[in-house]
């Protein structure tokens, strides 16, 4: 009797430290209605100098963007300048295959139907052409029990990693609330919500094989429009989203990151290769677009201010990371 | 239904594993009066390959010695400011015990009889006499709730804060592990293991808005001869003193000296904590500190700092990384790694 009262107290209790995930930091409303693409916003800004701008209207399809050269305008060290702020356009991490169809098994009611599959956006994997990740069985059943634990955690890996503030990994940062891109001379950095990642352009040999990261090994270089990743060195902890897949510790990607010659979009076509986990390689697409400073914030996209400073020129500063101390489910008398 | 709860008893164990993972660190469990080398043993996380090997640490202190307010005979940096910068550790043990410091985590099993009290640290209370933090009733029963709840949480409020990676807050990072202190003019800043903290020594600058919390509260102090003496406000109430459970809420204020002795080898933390929402009376916490100044001490936790590669001469002492999210474990549906 008493271990069922408790057993009962730790599905309630668990289920808030899930709910921490989602106030986590102002985010892109995560239920039911992603087709819908509403904004919440938890927080008030702090001393804020813009209002805020609409909701961003998430795109349900995107061009494709053809490697090539680039003709757009240059860094003195030779790159591409694609610097600035980006984010994805179609939806959040909720699901990988179906991007705007919400959590998969979430318990809250929608409150607009579904619809049809064709008029969401398609899956991030482009192939195979089912749109579905090529798991291999062990790998799809841990991705299936993933599905259902996430709702009503009972073990730790089945808790959301941003309500620890885990960095993202590759690749669910990209559609994990808005990023700064910032280049230098023999880099490419991402300025994440949580991490960062940088782009080792310099012709450095990866890490050694045993050094593991949340965010991986990154090495890359220009081809024209063209940034050619390969990543390696992942620590298999990180998960695309809230569906729940992964690569392991084994697992390489070879990415591209293809830029419009306008400066305005890029997309993000990545094979997945990991014999430990898959059955085959695969390809991730995500389409990315700009934001500059003649948008307003809007909370989730694009998180950044009109810098106060003495010169003219518009300054655009990405807002501080908070996850930390905006983070909740702790203390003993604490308000939140 | 019993073996469903047997399950996730272990799985949150393995939660609170996290927070031992999250960087190397000194046995925590029962026994703080095992030696050091035997603590070494225990470290549960694997250095990485550059980390020099780790040295006995330095043996915990059962008393220190007071250290009286005055003046500064030492150096002083350009701005005037005593020179107290590089690297500190607390002497006596770390957070698992705030008012038997030495006496090991609360209702963890000892391998070792605990012996008289007498033989161990004082409490980090060293006012009141009696070493007990003066709680309102309501405080103390979810202090005493926590000390259950920390073995097998079934509430987020009971997972060590540690484990999620967050700061340690006032005043546990200041035994939780070594900490880097550098001097700035109109800053002091405290770099610990998870999250800094500045000191604003710029007379100028009032407090934060009210509304703003923080895990290490918001500080602004100023010399006063050997004394570095802060007030503390703006706390988020989140933070927990230590593997004991003692915390101060969102109305709390501290008014911190840090005393340092004037050979700069060592200073004492005092701080006096008013904070009526959770406790009947003010009460203060004392913290003895040493300075550290050799990477041959690096210890794995107390220092965890090498000499920098560098073209010049002199020999640069350069903490390690902050690294508790990527030594974190329980993530992963099939991570080879913990």
């Amino acid at each position: 009797m008493k271990n069922n009262v408790s057993h009962l107290k730790l599905k309630l209790s668990i289920k808030s430290l899930v709910i921490l995930a989602i106030t986590t930091v102002p985010m892109f409303a995560t239920s039911a209605d992603d087709a819908k693409t509403k904004e919440v916003k938890p927080q008030e800004p702090v001393a804020a100098q813009q209002a805020d701008g609409p909701s961003y209207r998430n795109e349900a399809s995107f061009p494709k963007i053809a490697s090539g050269k680039w003709t757009g305008p240059k860094l003195a060290d030779g790159q591409p300048d694609i610097s600035g702020h980006w984010s994805n356009t179609i939806a959040n991490h909720n699901n990988f295959t179906d991007p705007q169809g919400g959590i998969p098994n979430d318990p809250a009611p929608r409150r607009t139907p579904l619809g049809k599959r064709e008029d969401r956006a398609p899956s991030r994997v482009s192939d195979p052409a089912d749109g579905q990740v090529p798991f291999q069985p062990w790998a799809l059943e841990e991705v299936k029990k993933f599905q259902v634990g996430f709702h009503n955690p009972t073990e730790p890996k089945f808790i959301e990693p941003l309500a620890r503030c885990a960095p993202g990994g590759v690749p669910k940062s990209f559609y994990w609330h808005g990023y700064e891109i910032a280049q230098y001379p023999g880099y490419v950095l991402f300025v994440f919500n949580n991490g960062t990642r940088i782009i080792h352009l310099d012709g450095k040999p990866h890490l050694p094989e045993k050094i593991k990261l949340w965010n991986a090994d990154s090495r890359g270089h220009w081809e024209g429009n063209t940034l050619v990743v390969d990543v390696k060195n992942h620590n298999g902890k990180a998960l695309f989203g809230r569906s729940g897949e992964f690569i392991s510790e084994n697992g390489t990607i070879q990415e591209k990151y293809i830029f419009s010659n306008d400066g305005k979009r890029y997309n993000y076509e990545a094979v997945f290769t990991d014999p430990t986990v898959y059955t085959r390689p695969f390809t991730v697409t995500i389409p990315a677009r700009l934001w500059t400073y003649e948008d307003k914030p809007n909370g989730w996209h694009f998180e950044a201010r009109l810098a106060k400073h003495a010169g003219k020129e518009p300054i655009v500063e990405r807002e501080e990371r908070i996850c930390a101390e905006n983070n909740g489910g702790f203390g003993l008398g604490a308000r939140k | 239904m019993n073996s469903n709860l047997g399950k996730r008893q272990r799985a949150f164990s393995t939660l609170i594993l996290g927070a031992l993972i999250s960087a190397s660190l000194v046995s925590v469990a029962a026994d703080e009066n095992i030696t050091p080398a035997a603590q070494e043993k225990k470290s549960a996380a694997k250095p990485v390959e550059t980390t020099p090997p780790a040295q006995t640490r330095r043996p915990r202190e059962k008393s220190f010695p007071k250290i009286p307010t005055g003046k500064w005979t030492g150096p002083r940096l350009a701005d005037g400011q005593p020179d107290v910068s590089g690297f500190w550790s607390n002497t006596i043990g770390n957070h698992g015990n705030l008012t038997d410091p030495q006496g090991g985590v609360i209702g963890e099993a000892r391998r070792t009889p605990l012996g008289p009290r007498e033989q161990r640290a004082p409490s980090r209370v060293s006012d009141p006499a009696d070493g007990q933090f003066p709680f309102q009733p309501w405080a103390l029963a979810k202090v005493k709730e926590f000390q259950i709840g920390f073995h097998n949480p079934t509430y987020p409020g009971h997972v060590e804060p540690n484990a999620r990676c967050a700061p340690g807050g006032v005043p546990k990072s200041l035994y939780w592990h070594g900490y880097d202190v550098l001097q700035y003019p109109d800053y002091v800043v405290f770099v610990f293991d998870n999250g800094s903290r500045i000191i604003h020594l710029d007379e100028n600058k009032p407090h934060l808005p009210e509304k703003l919390k923080l895990w290490n509260g918001d500080s602004r102090g100023h010399w006063e001869g050997n004394t570095l003496v802060v007030d503390v406000k703006n706390h988020n109430g989140k933070a927990l003193f230590g593997r004991s459970g003692e915390f101060i809420s969102e109305n709390g204020t501290i008014q911190e000296k840090y005393i340092f002795a004037n050979d700069g080898t060592r200073y004492n933390y005092e701080g006096t904590f008013t904070d009526p929402t959770v406790y009947t009376r003010p009460f203060t916490i004392t913290i003895p500190a040493i300075k550290y100044t050799r990477a041959e001490e690096t210890d794995g936790w107390n220092l965890e700092a090498r000499w920098a590669k560098h073209a010049g001469k002199t020999q640069i002492l350069e903490h390690d990384e902050r690294i508790c999210h990527e030594n974190n474990g329980g993530f992963g549906l099939g991570s080879a790694q913990k």
